[in-house]
Formats: C-alpha cells, sequence, structure tokens
C-alpha cells in the first residue's frame, strides 16, 4: 500500500499520535526558551558561581546522547524516588535538553548586541537585570531567531526520541503498524509526511518572525 | 551656590593594566557649573567623563555625586546613575524601541512615572531638542544629529543633578555639529551643571565656566575660558592649542 492511502486508513491512529507530539515539543520548547535565557543571562552575568553553574548545564546537557538523559531520567530518577508520566519526563527532558542549546544561541545573540547599548541602559539607572531583560535580550533575540528555529526543528524530531520510554507519539502509532501490517515503508513514511509538513510551516513562521522583528539598521 | 561641590573627585588613579590613565585626579565641579574637557586623543579626557558615574571603575581615590561617595556595582549605584545624565559619542540610543520609548524607558523603569506622564514629558523633551515629529520612529531612521538631540531628551528626562558629554559632535557629520551644540548652549545657559568632553573650542570658549586641560592621564591646567585660549600657562597646553588652532 502507499503511504497516503495507508495514512488515510489509520489517520485516527496517526493523528492522536501527532498530536501528542505537538505539545510535548512545543511545551518543552517554551520551558526550554525560558531555560536558555536564564542559562545565557548567568553566563554573561557579574556573579561567578551562576557563570560556573551555567557553563557546567550546558557542558553536560550538550555532550551527553539525548537518548542516555532520557533513560537516566526515566529509569534512574524513580530509583531516588521520583517518577514522572512518560508525557512529563519527555517534556522535562527536552526542555533541559534543547534549553541547553538555546542558552548557547542566546549568548552569541547577547554577544552581538553593541556594548554601547547596555551602557546606556546602566547610565539611565537600570539595575543588571534590568538591563538584561529590557535592553540586551530583545535585542539578541532578534538576531538570532534564525538559529531558533533550527533549534525549534530539532526540538521537534527530537522529541520523538520519547517513544522509547514509552510516550506515545505517531512515532509509535507508526511503530505498531508496521509490526501489524508488516508495510514499515508505508507507515514510517506516513509518520515521517506530519514532520516534514509541520516543520517546514515552523520554518516559514520562524522566517516571518525574523523579518517582522529584524531592528531597523 | 551651595557649599559642597556637586561632583567631586579626589585622588582618581586608574589602570588599564599597566597603562595608568588616570594620575591623580582632583577635580570639583560646582552646581550650574561647566566644565569642558579637553585635551589630545588618549589623555584619559573620556576616561575621567566616564568614571564619573562609574562606567569605568576607578581604582584608587573617590569620587561624590552631591556628597555621596560612587557605591560599587549594584542597585545603590544604579540609583545614583539615574541622577547624571550621560550623552554618548555614539549616541546610543536603543535601537529595538522607538525615539519615544527611548525617553520614557528611564522614567518609567527607574522613576516608577507612570506611562501617561512619561509621554508627556518626553513629547515635551523632544519638542526643546527640536524631533518631536519623530517620536514614532526608530533610531536608525534618523540622523546622526537628530539621534543626539534624542540621546540628549532621553538623558533630561530623568531630571538628572548633571549632566556628562563624552565627545557629544566627534561622530556627527560637520552640518549637525551645530544643531547639537546649540541644544547644549541651551542647557548651559540654563544652569544645567555638564561635564563637556570635546574638541569643539568654539563651545569651550562660549560655554564653559572652566576649561580643563588633560595630558597624559593628567589634570595639567583649569582656567576660564579666555584665559585658557589667550593666555595657556603650561607648554603641553600652549602646544596642543597650536597645533589645533593652526588651520
Amino acid at each position: 500500500m502507499d503511504p497516503i492511502s495507508f495514512l488515510i486508513e489509520n489517520w485516527d491512529l496517526y493523528v492522536n499520535g501527532f498530536i501528542r507530539t505537538f505539545q510535548a515539543a512545543n511545551l518543552a520548547f517554551v520551558f526550554a526558551m525560558v531555560v536558555g535565557v536564564i542559562i545565557a543571562s548567568f553566563r554573561v552575568g557579574p556573579i561567578p558561581p551562576l557563570q560556573r553553574f551555567a557553563a557546567f548545564y550546558v557542558t553536560v546537557f550538550r555532550n551527553t546522547p539525548l537518548l542516555i538523559i532520557f533513560f537516566l531520567f526515566f529509569f534512574g530518577l524513580p530509583k531516588l524516588g521520583f517518577t514522572f508520566s512518560p508525557f512529563t519526563s519527555t517534556v522535562i527532558v527536552m526542555s533541559l535538553y534543547t534549553g541547553a542549546y538555546l542558552s548557547e544561541t542566546v549568548r552569541s545573540g547577547i554577544n552581538s548586541v553593541d556594548p554601547g547599548q547596555a551602557e546606556a541602559a546602566r547610565a539611565v539607572g537600570l539595575k543588571f537585570r534590568e538591563v538584561l531583560g529590557t535592553v540586551v535580550v530583545p535585542q539578541a533575540l532578534r538576531t538570532v531567531v534564525g538559529p531558533i528555529g533550527n533549534l525549534y526543528i530539532a526540538n521537534g524530531k527530537n522529541t520523538v526520541i520519547g517513544t522509547t520510554i514509552g510516550l506515545f507519539v505517531e512515532t509509535t502509532a507508526a511503530q505498531r503498524l508496521a509490526n501489524s501490517t508488516g508495510q514499515p515503508i508505508a507507515a514510517y513514511t506516513a509518520a515521517a509526511l506530519f514532520f516534514v509538513v509541520w516543520l517546514l510551516i515552523a520554518a516559514q513562521v520562524f522566517t516571518s518572525i525574523e523579518r517582522r522583528v529584524a531592528i531597523k539598521r | 551656590m551651595s557649599e559642597q561641590p556637586l561632583i567631586g573627585m579626589h585622588g582618581v588613579n586608574k589602570w588599564f593594566g599597566e597603562l595608568h590613565v588616570l594620575k591623580n585626579i582632583n577635580l570639583d565641579i560646582d552646581h550650574r557649573e561647566v566644565v569642558v574637557v579637553i585635551g589630545p586623543s588618549g589623555s584619559g579626557k573620556s576616561t575621567l567623563c566616564r568614571a564619573i558615574n562609574r562606567l569605568e571603575p576607578i581604582q584608587e581615590g573617590e569620587i561624590t555625586i552631591d556628597g555621596e561617595r560612587l557605591p560599587e556595582e549594584g542597585k545603590d549605584l544604579a540609583r545614583l546613575r539615574a541622577d547624571v545624565g550621560m550623552v554618548f559619542q555614539q549616541f546610543n540610543l536603543f535601537a529595538h524601541k522607538t525615539i519615544r520609548e527611548n525617553v520614557t524607558l528611564g522614567p518609567v523603569k527607574v522613576r516608577k512615572l507612570d506611562k501617561k506622564e512619561a509621554d508627556s514629558r518626553a513629547q515635551e523633551l523632544l519638542e526643546r531638542v527640536g524631533v518631536a515629529n519623530q517620536a514614532e520612529k526608530y533610531p536608525a531612521e534618523l540622523s546622526g544629529g537628530q539621534q543626539q538631540r534624542v540621546a540628549i531628551a532621553r538623558a533630561l528626562a530623568m531630571r538628572p543633578k548633571a549632566m556628562l558629554f563624552d565627545e557629544p559632535t566627534s561622530a556627527l557629520d560637520p552640518e549637525m555639529i551645530a544643531e547639537v551644540l546649540d541644544v547644549m548652549l541651551e542647557l548651559a545657559e540654563e544652569g544645567t551643571t555638564m561635564v563637556v568632553v570635546t574638541h569643539e573650542m568654539g563651545f569651550a570658549r562660549s560655554a564653559a565656566r572652566r576649561v580643563v586641560f588633560m595630558d597624559e592621564g593628567q589634570i595639567m591646567e583649569v582656567a576660564p575660558p579666555d584665559r585658557f585660549f589667550d593666555h595657556p600657562e603650561t607648554e603641553r597646553a600652549q602646544d596642543f592649542l597650536s597645533k589645533i588652532l593652526a588651520h
């Protein structure tokens, strides 16, 4: 059977799975943005322990395979008395993981902002947090919308790894269908179509955001 | 005139690594006084100006604003900085904010003025510096001279006790220098306390009560403009003036 007919035949299963992926990925990305901005602020801030913490955080999450983080989190934490559902686990792991990458992106954005902007903000009497929050970070984010869009796409795809700990997403649906029907090509191609359509649209959205928020120079 | 100076610098020393950029600076600036700082490039005049609101930290000595010693980085310093307006060579208007927002940001965030009051104050100041019709534009859409006048309005919006100008016209095309100097002259005439680092000798002559001449990190000479320009005492000042006034 071709993937399209296969998809139509199993539509509900795929759509339910897709909605799960979409929710987990977007929720994680929102939290990841928060994590990213906070960690980046620690890194450029004046407090050495926070700088070190942020550097450590980024090092750990960037250099550990995502699959291992998932396993540690889902199978390791219960040993310490913490148990989360696969969905919650996926959202938390992806927030932390993507947050580490986002923090580096935000930091490069911060470094690209003319130091004169921060000086002017300090001279007006803003405190360090306000200088970052109202002047530096808003400008930094505008310059890195493109790279943030790339991370959104990576985050969306990586969320699928949640299937390994039992998160029901469309890939899980595809897996089941591939096994039950003996048609892996049709089953997985149908699942891939969701990602292609979703992430293509996302890329377009980020491109238009980039254009809209660009600072006139 | 109140008895204590508005800005006091006592025994101020600063190094950039090995380089001794401010050498034992002692300077008191009174309320309503206009002091113009001149000197060759690298003489430390910008650093002196920036040290007054601690954009450049100093290693030795003491700087006071209205009798209060400049604190370390933190919220007390932020409060003190709010009382000292600063105008930069490169304008440094907030690039992502409109002209109006540039002027209202400080009053709203720091002075806790409500938005409406801040807007009307901004409007008033923008009219005064002649750019009220540009209020909804972004900085990059304005000429350099207009941007610098907005920067002055932004600083004035905080109702500062003193204004610092760090080479405010050095990045401007010649035809725009006058429009900025006109605004500064007006401020001087109104009795604003000003420290102005500049190469504009005409401005120094007409606006300054005292001229401070710096060279190699030291204050070489402090005198009223007439005396300084007509009869400079130090050889370095004579040399400097002969070079800049030769053409």
